[in-house]
């Protein structure tokens, strides 16, 4: 299909260009970007300096020592509230998408190695789901579920099914036809052996490739989810949320409202979308979102 | 094989091939809406209690007391004669008319902002493929990737507050001054107040739509940067870029020739941005108070119109469809070696 040929062509891997030293940047900053995140949300306790759910002083308040970030319309201090919010992020998107691989790396595998009318008919329901847009998926079935973060966690899941079935059919594809399939197969393995021992580690690379590009993206849409009003409920401290409970104050010169929240939306997204630059390229794969 | 009325042959396989896409699509939004737990007749009432009769007129009024799939049938033929429904909360008023009315609005959003995007995909393109392996080349790469992950709202935001609230050079919401009317003849702004004449009107819509378009644009603009760059580094190793080269032809004109070649994939791209341009577009939307169908089915949901929202989702996926036959038929024309 000349679609999948242009997809990969975005995503060439650069090697041999210049490409090994970016590439290698981009692995590094989004690694410690990410790693970050990561102690800010185990550690939010300890380095939060205030209950991120309470007043904390004067609302409104612009940055100060006390305040990093400054105050919101109720006084809570929004850099407390931005290291608690790094934890909601990260757990909805992570399970969601260990959801998504849970459903989509299977099925891509089956249909994959299977082939005939069923790899027919996964791969047009997965590319018609994959053709619509994921946020109006995801708006509408968090709309339905109503807004509590386990449903945000399930309606991202469902939408990032398809990402992980089209990689992972693709590659099957390709690997069912190499010899050591061939060599597995004389030596009396039996399908499922050859599909979950032979084929899918052999897929490993593609996945964590994949798992990041897909992460760097659920990210974004959980925040969307989130600063369209359909994910959490006040007060949990939550990025996307704090953005649009701040867009309002814009005219006030209040900045600080949502400068910050949205800030590490991007940079959380950006830090796992250059892992995955950087990895793709390392294990000379194209990475597809 | 090229022969006589391979196009239209084409054509028709195309569009055949988007009935099953638009079903999946409807089915899909068919079960979400229906499947999933609790019903939508008590999560509009909310906490509300109304007599039994009330709320079976409800149920009845949203078409929701029949067997599901009656349901689905009936809304289905509906739907392929224009029909979505009507609005549950605002009695009466077809949604249908409610699409019709907002959808302009998104259009033009959509089409100015993938000018934008495609516009600065080539320039960011070529100057990565003419300085490849450089230090340019390696920051475009760095911007497409960060392109991608602006979010949305935030970007919009950051906008708002530099040129709408600092400089306040531009508007940073709505799509046109309160009291300033355009006679609607396309709904798209640009294109009603030139036929109008109405020049006071074009300038006001032209600055209101300056800032969501960047926004989307934007975002939307990192993979045409990488697709152009890859495509005029494949197209400049060529042999007829050679022959050019070798009789003396400018370096500049050179470059011209290969981007019209390395410009063709571009329209597939289109296709396939296509779902992300529209989930961007009711980010933006929302940023910037645009009153497309983005901030529609929100406004939608906030009222628990079910029977709206599920016409939207439903207008969204047949847009899905038509975008994508649309899209393979212009790549068809463009290039000739595509014919079935």
């Amino acid at each position: 299909m000349v679609r999948l040929e242009i997809v990969k062509k975005i995503y060439e891997p650069l090697i041999g260009i210049f490409g090994v030293r970016v590439g290698r940047g981009m692995l590094i900053t989004g690694m410690l970007i990410v790693l970050a995140v990561v102690i800010m949300a185990v550690f939010a306790p300890l380095i939060a300096p205030y209950n991120p759910t309470i007043s904390a002083g004067k609302p409104f308040q612009p940055p100060t020592k006390e305040h990093l970030f400054g105050t919101n319309r109720l006084g809570q201090d929004m850099f407390s509230r931005i290291v608690y919010g790094s934890r909601i992020i990260l757990l909805v998107v992570i399970s969601a998408t260990l959801i998504s691989m849970s459903v989509g790396i299977p099925l891509g595998l089956i249909s994959g190695y299977v082939g005939g009318k069923l790899d027919r008919a996964f791969s047009m329901v997965m590319d018609s789901i994959y053709a619509f847009p994921s946020l109006v998926l995801a708006i509408a079935i968090a709309a339905m579920l109503g807004p509590n973060i386990t449903n945000t966690a399930l309606a991202i899941s469902i939408v990032y099914i398809p990402t992980y079935f089209r990689m992972i059919r693709g590659q099957t594809l390709s690997l069912k036809e190499q010899l050591f399939v061939e060599a597995a197969r004389a030596l009396g393995a039996r399908d499922r052996e050859i599909m979950f021992r032979y084929i899918l580690p052999n897929l490993a690379p593609t996945i964590v490739v994949v798992f990041s590009l897909s992460v760097a993206d659920a990210i974004l849409t959980e925040a969307g989810l989130s600063f369209l009003g359909l994910s959490v409920v006040p007060p949990t401290p939550d990025w996307g949320y704090d953005l649009r409970v701040g867009q309002p104050f814009l005219l006030n010169g209040y900045w600080w409202l949502v400068f910050f929240p949205g800030l590490m939306v991007m940079l959380l997204a950006m830090g796992f979308a250059f892992i995955g630059e950087g990895l793709g390229e390392r294990f000379a794969l194209g990475g597809e979102r | 094989m090229v022969r006589a009325g391979g196009l239209a042959r084409y054509i028709a396989i195309r569009a055949l091939m988007v009935v099953p896409t638009v079903l999946i699509l409807y089915t899909m939004v068919f079960l979400i809406l229906r499947v999933i737990p609790g019903d939508p007749i008590t999560a509009i009432v909310g906490t509300k209690s109304l007599p039994p009769e009330q709320l079976e007129a409800l149920r009845e009024a949203a078409g929701l007391n029949k067997p599901y799939i009656v349901q689905y049938f009936e809304y289905l033929w509906n739907v392929l004669h224009g029909d979505f429904g009507e609005s549950l909360v605002i009695r009466g008023r077809p949604i249908a008319a409610d699409l019709i009315d907002r959808f302009p609005a998104t259009l033009e959003l959509s089409i100015s902002s993938f000018i934008v995007s495609v516009l600065i995909g080539l320039v960011t393109g070529t100057l990565a493929a003419s300085r490849r392996g450089g230090k340019v080349d390696a920051s475009m790469r760095i911007y497409s990737v960060v392109a991608y992950t602006l979010f949305i709202p935030w970007f919009g935001m950051m906008l708002q507050i530099l040129f709408g609230v600092q400089l306040k050079v531009l508007p940073i919401s709505g799509r046109l001054d309160p009291g300033l009317t355009i006679e609607r003849i396309t709904g798209l702004y640009l294109i009603d107040s030139l036929i109008t004449g109405n020049i006071e009107g074009f300038k006001n819509a032209l600055a209101h739509l300056v800032l969501p378009t960047i926004t989307l644009g934007t975002v939307l603009s990192g993979a045409y940067t990488r697709l152009l760059r890859n495509n005029l580094i494949d197209v400049l190793s060529q042999d007829f870029i050679r022959a050019y080269h070798a009789r003396g032809v400018r370096g500049y004109k050179v470059m011209l020739h290969a981007i019209k070649n390395a410009f063709i994939p571009v329209v597939t791209l289109m296709g396939l941005q296509f779902a992300i341009l529209l989930g961007g577009a009711i980010l933006t939307e929302t940023t910037f108070s645009w009153p497309g169908m983005g901030t529609y089915l929100l406004d939608r949901i906030e009222y628990r119109d079910y029977t709206a929202i599920q016409g939207t989702v439903i207008f969204f996926a047949l847009l899905v469809g038509l975008i994508s036959l649309v899209v393979d038929i212009v790549y068809a024309l463009l290039d000739p070696r595509i014919r079935y």
